[in-house]
């Protein structure tokens, strides 16, 4: 099968800093990818190169066979990224930030897949709603409504669940699901380690910018050598100081 | 003590961590530059030695002022004084007149400390602010007023302290009142009697200083009456002032004149002691003062926030709506960025733009209506002047209208990372972004252009008639907007090179002199670059226009230049879009 996501030797620095080095990994349509970390280890870097927002300082990453660096537009067109912060214009109203979407995306016959966007997310009746308006909560599910009104084949999430009461994480869990049950390859960031593990089809745990684990729950259990225990046990297995400077 | 140093503490601290930013910032050669820039700017502008003059000519103005202009000072001053404590206690809503930030609430109010520790250290912070205020008031001023800088400093700090130590007091005490309920009826019967207070010692002045002069008489005619009129008042004021109970009243403000416009230092000593004595009693008034104040430092923390969140969001528009034009879901996917302007354009803008359109029209209408009032005299043309008018206000909007209307890139720079992630090239997202600015201001020009060739289509001017001048407003029908996509072009184009600087992002928009050099440079490098960009233009204009009217097509001149001019101006901007949205692609949003 096709790789949605395909991500080869990937190193981005910051002046002398090696924020993120050498990242390999792919992202099958319909599967979703758990990217998980300490604080600092190059998450948000990695999903920003993906995104291309932040060019690489050096290998490819490909999404449905275009390259990021040398073919941006058709790459993006197949792209939804969703900033841990909702980055919304102030003087759009909800509805108008889905006429945005879809002008730009170029989506035809949008409005009936607005509504039930809006409905799913409980922003029935938000639409002429401006920003301001919103709590933070509204204000992330009118981004995750503009990520998915395009159907996108690879949907980008840092941190999709900050700011969502119970019931909106809950319905963003089914919303994920379903996306990736239609074909969308999902990679997702986050802390909520529980989240990852029940969501995820496979993880990739980083490290001080490097790759410490990635596959599933199961393979990494037996990379580490672990018997049993949860991806929070790994993961604090995988990635706590050890004295050397190299992760695991 | 442990409060002083802690308060010292973070006041250094605090002090010592911008320095540090400052000088990390210095590190990078444009901020290097723009602080040498505004330091150079600066130092001429107020540190400068004055060229000697001959002897007596240096003089500062105030020191050699008359006793009459001396007391007329003092006597302004303590009306400023006198209103400043009447509106303190009765004047706007019971609360603090310092404000308490979100981490002072956390830190100060639920630290272990005491209700009197937490104001003495609010007080501390008070009066080193007043005291920078005071060195920038002898800074700004030191040069027209006084003759010795230091006690000019000195004697301005004890007058803004006092100002602060008294209005943290009233308010203080207002505090209180309101949460015994009985503020309002308090504060009435306070302001009646300051009021009575001040009206009763300027009364008894009066009574021991004798009538006032010339009272009841007529209003001075001639030069002779004014004359006379100042001939007896002047005394009369004097020996006013001299009274025992007004000369109390003066008494704050003659200290702080004769402080701070001391000549000796003997003089200086004598204001300042008696403005120290003064600080020494509010001060120690304020800190007797027992009011629980937690809750309305609560309340400022709040307000403070809130202030400062409108502040950041300035121009956004919360409870405006409007509706907003279609946008299909198929075509030029750039125009989903020039929609999205435009609507910002008419909310954010909305008002200030019906505010000039209501000035300029309001303008208009008084001059039409000045000039029909001596029409019947003096014969002014009002069509006339209105048209000249109209097509004035359409220049001035090419080189006003992109700084006032700033809904494109430079708005959206800040939000670089969505940019980026859109499926468009850089040089769409540029052409998208200028496209709605563009619209608004070409159509305003145009507008107004034929407005003023029909205002003035029914007056006849010698040498100039009427196809001569539809032929003019053609050729500035197509070079204004082309004039005005320059500008705009040029200004985001530094927003690009500069975008920490030059980005509308009031929250992280860096400040100080190295920010402020870096801005006054950019301003001089786009005027450099647009004078670079019209000269060509304007070469090419003339040069067809010439051959035009070579050809003999001389009325066709104007416009003919006018296109020619637009087409070059049109060809470079096509040039510097593709650069810019090479530089987007480019532009790295985590240094951006």
């Amino acid at each position: 099968m096709t790789s949605q996501l395909e991500v080869r030797g990937l190193r981005r620095s910051y002046g002398d800093f090696l924020a993120v080095d050498g990242l390999d990994f792919a992202v099958q349509p319909g599967e979703v990818l758990g990217l998980v970390g300490p604080n600092g280890a190059g998450k948000t870097t990695t999903l920003r190169c993906l995104a291309g927002i932040l060019p690489p300082s050096g290998g490819s990453v490909r999404i449905g066979g275009h390259d990021v660096q040398t073919d941006p537009v058709a790459a993006k067109r197949l792209l939804a990224y969703l900033p841990d912060e909702p980055r919304l214009f102030e003087y759009l109203t909800v509805w108008e930030h889905l006429v945005f979407t879809a002008r730009l995306y170029q989506v035809g016959d949008w409005e009936g897949t607005g509504r039930e966007l809006l409905d799913t997310l409980e922003l029935s009746g938000k639409e002429s709603a401006l920003p301001g308006e919103l709590s933070r909560g509204m204000k992330q599910k009118l981004s995750i409504a503009c990520g998915f009104l395009h159907r996108p084949a690879l949907v980008l999430l840092d941190e999709p669940l900050t700011g969502l009461d119970p019931l909106g994480i809950r319905r963003m869990k089914d919303a994920l699901r379903q996306r990736a049950e239609s074909g969308a390859a999902l990679v997702l960031s986050s802390h909520l380690l529980p989240l990852v593990e029940e969501l995820c089809h496979r993880v990739f745990i980083l490290a001080r910018g490097k790759q410490a684990a990635y596959g599933t729950v199961e393979e990494i259990r037996s990379q580490a050598g672990a018997q049993g225990g949860s991806l929070e046990d790994l993961f604090v297995a995988i990635t706590a100081p050890t004295g050397s400077d190299e992760p695991r | 003590m442990s409060l002083v140093a802690a308060g010292s503490f973070l006041v250094l601290a605090s002090a010592k961590n911008r320095v540090r930013r400052v000088v990390q910032r210095l590190r990078e050669p444009r901020y290097l530059v723009g602080a040498a820039a505004m330091l150079l700017y600066l130092w001429s502008l107020f540190l400068r030695p004055q060229v000697r003059g001959p002897p007596g000519a240096g003089a500062p103005p105030v020191e050699a002022l008359s006793q009459l202009g001396r007391l007329l000072l003092e006597a302004g001053l303590t009306a400023v004084g006198a209103l400043t404590v009447v509106s303190a206690w009765s004047l706007g809503r019971d609360r603090l007149s310092f404000s308490f930030t979100d981490a002072e609430v956390t830190w100060l109010l639920s630290g272990p400390l005491s209700r009197r520790a937490v104001l003495r250290y609010k007080i501390c912070v008070g009066m080193v602010r007043t005291l920078l205020s005071a060195l920038l008031v002898g800074l700004l001023f030191r040069r027209g007023l006084a003759a010795r800088s230091l006690p000019f400093v000195l004697a301005t700090w004890a007058g803004f302290a006092l100002v602060w130590l008294h209005s943290a007091g009233a308010s203080l005490v207002r505090v209180r009142w309101q949460a015994s309920g009985r503020s309002l009826a308090r504060r009435a019967l306070l302001a009646v009697l300051l009021v009575a207070g001040l009206a009763g010692v300027a009364a008894l002045g009066v009574h021991r200083a004798g009538p006032i002069p010339l009272l009841g008489a007529r209003a001075p005619q001639t030069f002779q009456d004014v004359s006379l009129v100042g001939r007896e008042l002047v005394p009369w004021l004097q020996r006013w002032a001299e009274t025992p109970a007004v000369a109390v009243l003066l008494l704050p403000a003659r200290a702080f004149f004769d402080a701070a416009l001391a000549r000796t230092p003997a003089e200086a000593v004598h204001g300042l002691l008696l403005l120290g004595v003064l600080v020494f009693v509010v001060l120690g008034l304020v800190l007797l003062l027992d009011v629980p104040f937690e809750e309305a430092a609560l309340a400022s923390a709040e307000r403070r926030a809130r202030l400062e969140a409108r502040r950041r969001r300035r121009g956004v528009p919360v409870p405006r709506r409007s509706r907003a034009p279609a946008l299909g879901s198929r075509g030029a996917p750039e125009l989903a960025l020039a929609w999205k302007n435009w609507l910002a354009l008419r909310r954010v803008y909305g008002a200030r733009l019906g505010f000039m359109i209501g000035a300029t029209a309001l303008g208009l209408g008084f001059t039409v209506w000045g000039a029909m009032h001596r029409g019947g005299r003096g014969g002014v043309d009002v069509g006339l002047l209105a048209a000249v008018l109209a097509a004035g206000f359409a220049v001035l909007t090419v080189f006003f209208g992109p700084m006032t209307f700033r809904t494109d890139l430079r708005a959206d720079l800040r939000r670089l990372d969505v940019l980026r992630a859109l499926p468009l090239s850089g040089a769409q997202v540029v052409k998208g972004e200028l496209l709605a600015p563009l619209l608004l201001l070409g159509g305003t020009e145009a507008g107004l252009l034929l407005l003023a060739l029909g205002l003035s289509a029914t007056t006849r001017i010698d040498g100039f008639g009427l196809g001569a001048r539809a032929a003019w407003t053609a050729g500035l029908l197509l070079l204004l907007p082309a004039a005005t996509a320059a500008v705009l072009v040029v200004q985001n184009a530094a927003a690009l090179v500069f975008p920490s600087l030059l980005v509308d992002d009031e929250e992280h928009a860096p400040r100080g002199v190295e920010a402020a050099g870096t801005r006054l440079l950019n301003l001089a490098a786009t005027l450099l670059l647009l004078l670079a960009g019209f000269l060509p233009a304007a070469g090419f204009g003339l040069l067809a226009g010439g051959l035009t009217h070579l050809v003999g097509l001389g009325s066709l001149s104007p416009a003919v230049a006018g296109a020619v001019a637009a087409a070059v101006l049109a060809s470079e901007l096509v040039v510097v879009v593709r650069w810019m949205g090479r530089g987007l692609e480019r532009l790295d949003p985590t240094t951006a």
